[in-house]
């Protein structure tokens, strides 16, 4: 029997880095979400012993709790898709 | 057999009255039925109905028109202008505009469709055949056509044998408001509003092929009205560009061009994580970009700025994402990049881009972006302080009147063109954040596999800068004495030269061209800079620094009293807008 997996509807691709002067280490990071099932890391930047950047599937509800856990230490953003820039039609910027 | 109709634009419809106004004394009255008799003989006007008003006892014969008529008539725009001339205050005319029925929007915010308020009727519909042809009555395949009604849109693509069928649903034939055809390659686009199409007739569209604007085009190799606005064709012929280190981030670039083979060093292709897939370009849009910049300069094709530049290909499009960008500027920084060109944007801002950005300038490289296409605010990155910020231009005469070109035309406040024809461009970002603009419309580059086509966009104004940077750092005396070193002293000499060689461009705005359109000549001190209109910005730019001084320094209690520096001025420019912005204040 197939199974749907509500936990991923609505994910979004974050990009996860850390701001100057920030005492986290992202491989911690790394291993908190390797190990939380709401989340996917997608790709990982960077020494793999000390990255500087990750790229992760997660809930907006769960990005923002990570946001509050670690303010002023990660900066989570949404890893937003780049356009060309041509005019109108090929235009989505 | 379906009959063939050369397609035309329509002529608009006018209604036609007389005023209510009071006559001058010893003024005859405008006689409508003489108006009447007048349209009907005219080879050029249609009369399509005449309105008589109801209820009204007519004092005038069977074959008279009554006075209070209104009288429905299709002419072209100039001859409507001319009948309002001549019957003076008497007479009104005015366009039959169009009515629309509409209800609530049936889609959330997030989708656009256009006029997505408007109430499609299930069982109208018009089905028009397209036939496009090339020289020699050649199809054109491929072809992409927009047909624009009055509610919606809907486009095709051409087949082998040049032909389209395109269906609008909720619309009659006879309203349509314009047809755009964009073929891939070697002709102009083409636009005609108000087209006359008959649905059961294949209604054919004759492209201009680029060799009848261009002597024996690609076989004699083109100078594009952009290098030629900037004075590329007045340089040495030394100034290649040979030294310099340029990066692309797009969609890649297709080495399979004439124009491009042996022209790109190196590339990396991020969004697949592959060493040797950035020479596929399914997007065209890098490689149309790399042909401005460093096209071979041969006797084929077109010729790019800087040919013998050091070019890396990194592709990001399409799919790309904010990481990928991060990733291909940390290859720049690893690199020792020069220049950096993007021509890509979005809508959304990113702190962990802008530390890249910053940290690209810090390393050296210097990164040229293109301001954005949807004729707003500056997207970003191109709005990051740490970029030169560029806007798109276009030049009348250097595109066939009835391409698609034409209508990219802004016309705001102030005045649309210059004296010497350049318009800025309407679908240009705009705001304090631009730097400079450069050539954006009708651009003509290379596209796979060996194809040229001519481009609109802030993408096509970008490489104009990005090429001329790259001459710049090459070639330019500061740049290999007190400017060598990789920091960012030398990205804000960069962009100072840039921006001082720049032509002042009056077309209202300055917000739309920044500080105008470089010069490769005045660049170089090989031409005098030019001349700055108004008044002389030496007391301005004195008091302000003196201001910004106390602002951004205030351990000095005095300002200091050495003349104002153009790159002083620029440099704490900048500091300032960075503490502006730190302070939440844009």
């Amino acid at each position: 029997m197939s199974t749907f997996d509500q936990g991923t509807s609505g994910r979004q691709q974050y990009l996860i880095g850390t701001t100057a002067g920030s005492t986290v280490s992202l491989s911690e990071i790394q291993n908190m979400l390797r190990a939380d099932p709401q989340a996917t890391i997608a790709g990982v930047r960077g020494q793999p012993d000390n990255p500087s950047r990750l790229i992760v599937l997660l809930a907006p509800e769960r990005a923002e709790q990570l946001r509050e856990q670690y303010r002023g230490e990660l900066i989570i953003e949404i890893d937003a898709t780049l356009h060309p820039l041509q005019p109108e039609d090929r235009d989505r910027g | 057999m379906t009959e063939d109709i050369q397609v035309s634009s329509r002529k608009p419809q006018f209604i036609i009255g007389r005023s209510k106004a009071l006559l001058p004394a010893g003024a005859e009255p405008l006689n409508i039925h003489l108006l009447k008799q007048y349209i009907e003989r005219a080879s050029d006007m249609d009369l399509v109905k005449v309105l008589e008003p109801r209820g009204l006892a007519t004092a005038l014969s069977r074959e008279d028109t009554h006075p209070e008529a209104i009288l429905v008539a299709q002419m072209t725009e100039e001859r409507a202008r001319e009948l309002k001339q001549a019957g003076g205050d008497q007479l009104l005319v005015e366009v039959n505009a169009r009515l629309t029925y509409a209800k609530p929007s049936a889609y959330p915010q997030s989708v656009t469709l256009p006029d997505s308020a408007v109430l499609v009727p299930n069982k109208l519909s018009c089905t028009i055949p397209v036939v496009v042809k090339g020289e020699r009555d050649q199809a054109v395949a491929g072809a992409h056509v927009y047909l624009f009604g009055q509610r919606s849109f809907t486009q095709g693509v051409t087949g082998d044998d040049g032909s389209v069928t395109l269906t609008l649903f909720g619309e009659t034939g006879d309203d349509l408001q314009g047809l755009r055809v964009d073929p891939i390659a070697d002709y102009w686009s083409l636009w005609v509003p108000n087209p006359a199409l008959a649905p059961d007739k294949n209604n054919i569209v004759m492209l201009r092929a680029f060799s009848q604007d261009f002597d024996n085009f690609p076989n004699q190799q083109c100078v594009g009205w952009g290098q030629q606005a900037m004075n590329l064709n007045r340089l040495p012929g030394n100034y290649t560009g040979k030294g310099a280190k340029i990066a692309v981030i797009d969609s890649g670039g297709a080495t399979s061009h004439h124009d491009l083979q042996g022209q790109i060093a190196d590339g990396y292709d991020f969004v697949n994580q592959q060493a040797d897939s950035w020479n596929q370009d399914e997007v065209f849009h890098g490689t149309h970009c790399t042909g401005i910049i460093a096209g071979k300069n041969d006797n084929f094709g077109i010729r790019g700025f800087a040919p013998e530049a050091e070019v890396h290909e990194f592709k990001i499009l399409p799919g790309g994402r904010f990481s990928d960008l991060i990733d291909a500027l940390e290859r720049c920084i690893e690199l020792q990049i020069d220049v950096v060109n993007l021509s890509i944007g979005t809508s959304q801002r990113s702190l962990l881009v802008e530390q890249s950005l910053q940290k690209a300038r810090e390393q050296g490289v210097a990164c040229i972006v293109a301001a954005g296409n949807s004729g707003g605010p500056v997207l970003y990155p191109a709005s990051s302080p740490q970029v030169l910020t560029v806007a798109a231009i276009g030049k009348r005469g250097t595109f066939p009147e009835n391409s698609y070109h034409s209508t990219q035309v802004f016309t705001g406040h102030g005045p649309s063109f210059t004296p010497d024809g350049y318009f800025s461009a309407q679908f240009t970002c705009f705001g304090p954040e631009v730097g400079v603009c450069a050539p954006g419309v009708a651009i003509l580059s290379c596209v796979p596999p060996n194809n040229f086509a001519a481009w609109d966009g802030t993408s096509m104004a970008t490489p104009h800068v990005t090429g001329l940077a790259a001459l710049l750092l090459a070639h330019h005396p500061d740049f290999l004495g007190p400017y060598a070193m990789h920091n960012s002293q030398r990205v804000q000499r960069l962009f100072s030269i840039l921006k001082q060689s720049s032509r002042h461009l009056d077309l209202g705005d300055p917000r739309r061209v920044g500080a105008g359109l470089p010069d490769a000549m005045v660049a170089f001190n090989l031409a005098p800079a030019p001349a700055v209109a108004g008044p002389s910005p030496s007391d301005i730019g004195q008091h302000l620094w003196n201001e910004i001084q106390k602002i951004l320094y205030p351990s000095v209690t005095a300002p200091v009293a050495h003349p104002v520096e153009r790159e002083n001025m620029d440099t704490a420019l900048q500091d300032l807008e960075t503490l502006i912005r730190q302070a939440g204040l844009v």
